[in-house]
């Protein structure tokens, strides 16, 4: 029996003589459940876009039926309010995507700056170095 | 005594209002008064759980706040001078959900950024395990306890013979969310089906993220162990009970765990556990429990899941072992460290 304080260690050493013998060759590293949502600018103004689907409202009680058709009817009848909510709203958010589309842009821009900055830099120092006098002592 | 639950958010299958109507069948028993409030009402919450906005809070009354999410509405509460109570409900780190649902993501990074102000402004803050409650030290709590989650074996059936005629069985309790890691218990299932029982079968239950993320957990079970990974949401009691019945060994790799109640549902129905030691696992776990370290390659949490399903033995001792550690979260143990905490505040 395997005591279950010693079970990690075994388990390790299986491992390592599973895989001298050849097994445990599987690299499943590249089975990866991928990133559902990838946020790009395009995406960002997508959503900004507010366009609620009536379809979404309804009742969740059991007989809700009635419940549901006088929600659609109070939205459709308080359209002209909401239609003007909904614009408000998509405006700013258009105005803060491309803001932050704005910066994002910006931090590329520094971030090649610096890259070139820093190569400059390393020149500058390799330079000096072969240039360096030869320490007196 | 009176008390008052405060929650972010009640819903019919959400743990958290699970456990605060537990407290208040508690404190029912207990005699004490008080009613259960939350910012946001599921609509198909039964009328147990009132909207904040009803909340009336005589001077000496306890208020006791369920944290585990970002709730701009409970904040304002803090201002009151009542005695507070906090139960902070680990809320997972931001960065696990970026890629798969940035608005889970920003209430996270924001749930977690107010975290110090809940912890600073409470007489007293629980954490559900010691890991937690570091947490809230951290965050500046000026005194904190431990609260474990209440489990009642009482509304789980008998363990039950297990039936070892049958491919071996693995089961994974716990929803499909990105930092429960179901991707890592699919590639070291696939490498024990490669490896070792190669009719082997894994089933997955619990709450999808969202159905694209249930859908890509799917893809990738398909990929790597076709037609051998069940996966099932929204599962009725009985029928969780009986999947732990099936199992021979229950495998958690999950990242962030505030306490982990699969862990002691398992230890309930003798199946042996191999789990990664995240967060609050190797503490409720403790000595019952085949524990990976987080940067472990994932081959050996295969050979472990072999060890538990194939040594007779070692199953029999972690069986031994984990009714033992359920001694520890026995259910009225439990009830009394709650209401131990909340008359320390009431009696200051």
């Amino acid at each position: 029996m395997t005591s279950p304080e010693l079970a990690l260690e075994r388990a390790r050493q299986e491992v390592v003589r599973r895989r001298d013998a050849g097994e445990y060759a599987d690299d499943l590293g590249g089975f990866r459940i991928e990133p559902v949502v990838e946020l790009t600018t395009e995406k960002l103004l997508e959503w900004a876009l507010i366009e609620p689907d009536i379809e979404r409202v309804y009742s969740t009680r059991r007989w809700g039926r009635p419940i549901t058709a006088f929600k659609r009817a109070l939205i459709w009848a308080t359209r002209q309010y909401h239609g003007q909510v909904y614009g408000e709203q998509t405006r700013f958010n258009h105005h803060v995507t491309i803001y932050a589309g704005q910066y994002r842009d910006r931090v590329r821009e520094l971030e090649q700056e610096v890259a070139r900055l820093s190569g400059r830099l390393d020149r500058l120092e390799r330079s000096t170095r072969d240039h360096d006098p030869p320490d007196p002592a | 005594m009176i008390v008052h639950q405060l929650l972010s958010g009640a819903g019919p299958v959400d743990a958290v209002t699970g456990q605060a109507r537990q407290f208040r069948d508690l404190f029912d028993r207990w005699g004490w008064r008080g009613g259960d409030f939350a910012a946001y009402l599921d609509p198909r919450m039964d009328g147990a759980v009132a909207p904040l906005s009803g909340l009336v809070a005589g001077p000496g009354d306890l208020l006791l706040f369920h944290y585990s999410a970002y709730s701009p509405k409970l904040t304002a509460l803090l201002e009151l001078p009542n005695p507070k109570l906090l139960v902070s409900h680990n809320i997972t780190p931001a960065h696990y959900f970026w890629d798969h649902e940035p608005t889970i993501a920003i209430n996270c990074a924001i749930g977690r950024a107010q975290l110090p102000q809940f912890a600073q402004a409470v007489d007293l803050a629980a954490g559900v395990s010691e890991y937690n409650t570091a947490e809230l030290r951290n965050a500046g709590a000026r005194h904190t306890t431990v609260l474990p989650i209440l489990f009642d074996r009482d509304r789980l059936p008998a363990p039950g013979e297990a039936d070892r005629a049958r491919p071996p069985t693995i089961l994974c309790v716990g929803r499909l969310t990105p930092h429960k890691r179901q991707d890592d218990v699919l590639r070291a299932f696939a490498l024990y089906r490669r490896h070792h029982a190669p009719d082997a079968r894994l089933m997955l239950v619990g709450e999808p993220l969202t159905p694209r993320y249930e859908a890509a957990v799917r893809e990738l079970a398909d990929e790597l162990a076709p037609g051998a990974v069940t996966i099932e949401s929204n599962l009725a009691a009985a029928k969780l009970w009986e999947r732990y019945r099936r199992a021979d060994a229950l495998i958690s790799l999950s990242e962030h765990e505030g306490f982990c109640i699969p862990l002691l549902e398992a230890f309930h129905f003798g199946v042996p556990v191999v789990a990664r030691a995240a967060g609050g696992v190797p503490e409720v776990a403790a000595d019952a429990a085949l524990l990976v370290d987080l940067d472990e390659e994932l081959a050996v949490a295969t050979e472990l899941l072999a060890l538990a399903i194939s040594d007779d033995e070692l199953r029999a001792e972690l069986r031994r072992r984990g009714r033992a550690r359920l001694a520890d979260y026995e259910f009225e143990r439990g009830a009394q460290r709650l209401r131990e905490a909340v008359e320390s505040l009431s009696a200051e």
